[in-house]
């Protein structure tokens, strides 16, 4: 792609780092933005660069939040006695959208899986240990991708809690093989959830 | 008399593309080309094969999508949730000039050629085969990751040593049972190929026939740490076949190496359809001109038999297809 500017070039070069999107449809995007008045593109640019220095990752459960603590985790109509544990801030999203659950979240930022250089220390994993010490949460749920990473991490979670005294469930396997939690439906997971399991029923820890 | 297709043309005019497709159909994935991007024709970004299939007297089309590397099959223009239920509905055996690899080869090409037969037949197989496999990435990438930055937590190790100790042992049990079956089966092509009484054998060999793998992998952390990866396990198994007594990839002549290669080819055939309960489709890629008389009569009278079904084959001269088949019988010809 050849361009008579620079300056359309850069925002092009920009556009195409996001996920899904490859040059040509970066520069539809760009010669849009060039159709719009200054103001509009800079109350565009403004909401971006805003969300970056603005948004706060909640110190409770690690959700995107406008300040120190999320909306989930102030709200005191939520059942504090349960957490569930999700990968990414999406699985949040996800969960809430099917209205199904009213407990807290914790996310881990990740899974377990040394392919991808990623190890329990890059994982919000001791945070969660914190919290159920000291709080109130008495079940834990795992809403993790029923992947050998998702299973490696409801294994290393359940073995870094198991001495304390919360019960352990899994979401039920509604999705198949494989499967990421993103893309499961709403009902089905609302179905998985209503229908979690004790995590006996799906790995053995050692030690318990 | 069963159905015989022979594909012929100059060299060059795409008569093993054209077996391979059928083969693609049934596997989604080529007998030749071991990567996929191979399929495609250069510059394009994708391609489709599509055959009609006749199954227990019903027509089916089927249909293989490959486009910027995601996979998608269709029956009937419906997709299949997954590629891998598609796999073990419509079966084929190719043999090809080159599929002496398979005896002279590495270990792996062997252990490919047992898992493609165990895996269309045990789904349960499939997939426990390719658990163990990302679990035994994941486990080579953690003892990586342990050499340049050593952690006590092994939890995570705890974790893939356990799951591929499952896996292994159910992989191990069938491959020994598997070769339990088969044996018999290869005996008898091998004879009936090349006549003799020379025994034919084919020894499994695996860890695991010492010792569960979780033991292994227990007492061989330190070795697999200094290399890396893991030493020991269903991924070194192997098969060592023989005649005589002697083995073959050393010591076995030309023409005992290509019966050889025939009759486990045949026996391969033989064993899907038993455990089907369909007979397999037939693939014979330019094999004629490699036999000698003797043994390409012997093969055409166990594929004119009522054990076999459907053959097609390619051939660069269809008067040697219509000699070797004899006036009577009803050959289809393609001509490229
Ligand atoms: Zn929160």
């Amino acid at each position: 792609m050849i361009f008579s500017s620079k300056l359309v070039e850069d925002a092009v070069q920009e556009f195409a780092k996001l996920p899904g999107i490859g040059k040509k449809t970066a520069l539809r995007m760009v010669l849009q933005l060039l159709r719009l008045e200054e103001g509009e593109v800079d109350e565009f640019t403004g909401a971006v660069s805003r969300m970056r220095h603005g948004v706060k990752f909640c110190k409770e459960c690690h959700n995107v939040s406008d300040s120190e603590v999320c909306g989930i985790c102030v709200n005191n109509g939520r059942n504090r006695h349960q957490i569930c544990v999700v990968e990414t801030i999406r699985d949040v999203i996800a969960i809430e959208s099917t209205q199904q659950y009213n407990g807290l979240y914790h996310v881990l930022g990740g899974i377990l899986s040394p392919l991808d250089g990623i190890g329990p220390e890059q994982l919000n994993i001791g945070t969660l240990h914190n919290r159920i010490k000291n709080d109130d949460a008495t079940e834990i749920i795992m809403a993790l991708s029923p992947t050998i990473e998702g299973d490696t991490t409801v294994y290393y979670i359940a073995r870094q809690l198991k001495d304390l005294p919360v019960t352990i469930t899994t979401i039920a396997r509604g999705i198949s093989f494989g499967g990421e939690l993103e893309y499961a439906d709403e009902m089905t997971l609302a179905r998985s959830i209503a229908k979690r399991l004790p995590i006996e029923n799906y790995v053995t820890i050692q030690g318990k | 008399m069963s159905p015989v297709t022979c594909i012929t043309g100059p060299n060059g005019s795409g008569k093993t593309n054209l077996l391979d497709a059928v083969y693609y159909l049934c596997y989604t994935k080529s007998y030749f080309s071991a990567y996929q991007q191979n399929s495609v024709q250069n510059g394009l970004d994708g391609f489709r094969v599509t055959g009609n299939f006749n199954r227990q007297g019903k027509e089916e089309s089927i249909s293989c999508k490959w486009k910027a590397g995601k996979k998608e099959i269709y029956a009937n223009d419906v997709e299949y949730e997954k590629v891998t239920d598609h796999i073990g509905v419509y079966s084929a055996v190719m043999i090809a000039p080159d599929d002496t690899e398979l005896i002279n080869g590495s270990s792996e090409l062997r252990r490919k050629w047992v898992d493609s037969i165990l895996g269309q037949v045990d789904k349960t197989y499939l997939e426990k085969l390719m658990h163990y496999q990302r679990l035994l990435l994941q486990r080579n990438a953690w003892l990586k990751n342990q050499s340049v930055k050593p952690s006590a937590d092994y939890t995570e190790l705890d974790y893939y040593n356990a799951e591929m100790d499952m896996d292994a042992a159910y992989i191990y049990e069938q491959r020994k049972i598997f070769l339990e079956q088969f044996l018999p089966l290869l005996d008898n092509f091998y004879h009936r190929l090349c006549g003799g009484k020379e025994p034919v054998n084919v020894v499994y060999t695996s860890d695991l026939s010492q010792k569960p793998l979780k033991d292994w992998l227990a007492q061989n952390l330190q070795h697999d740490l200094r290399y890396q990866r893991t030493l020991r396990g269903i991924h070194k198994d192997d098969w060592d076949f023989s005649v005589n007594n002697l083995q073959l990839k050393q010591f076995g002549s030309q023409g005992q190496k290509k019966s050889f290669l025939f009759a486990m080819k045949l026996a391969q055939y033989a064993y899907l359809s038993k455990v089907q309960g369909h007979l397999p489709i037939l693939l014979l890629d330019d094999i004629f001109e490699k036999l000698d008389q003797s043994r390409m009569e012997a093969l055409l009278h166990i594929i004119n038999g009522d054990d076999f079904g459907q053959v097609i084959l390619t051939d660069t001269h269809p008067e040697r297809i219509r000699q070797a088949f004899g006036t009577g019988a009803e050959v289809g010809y393609i001509y490229l």
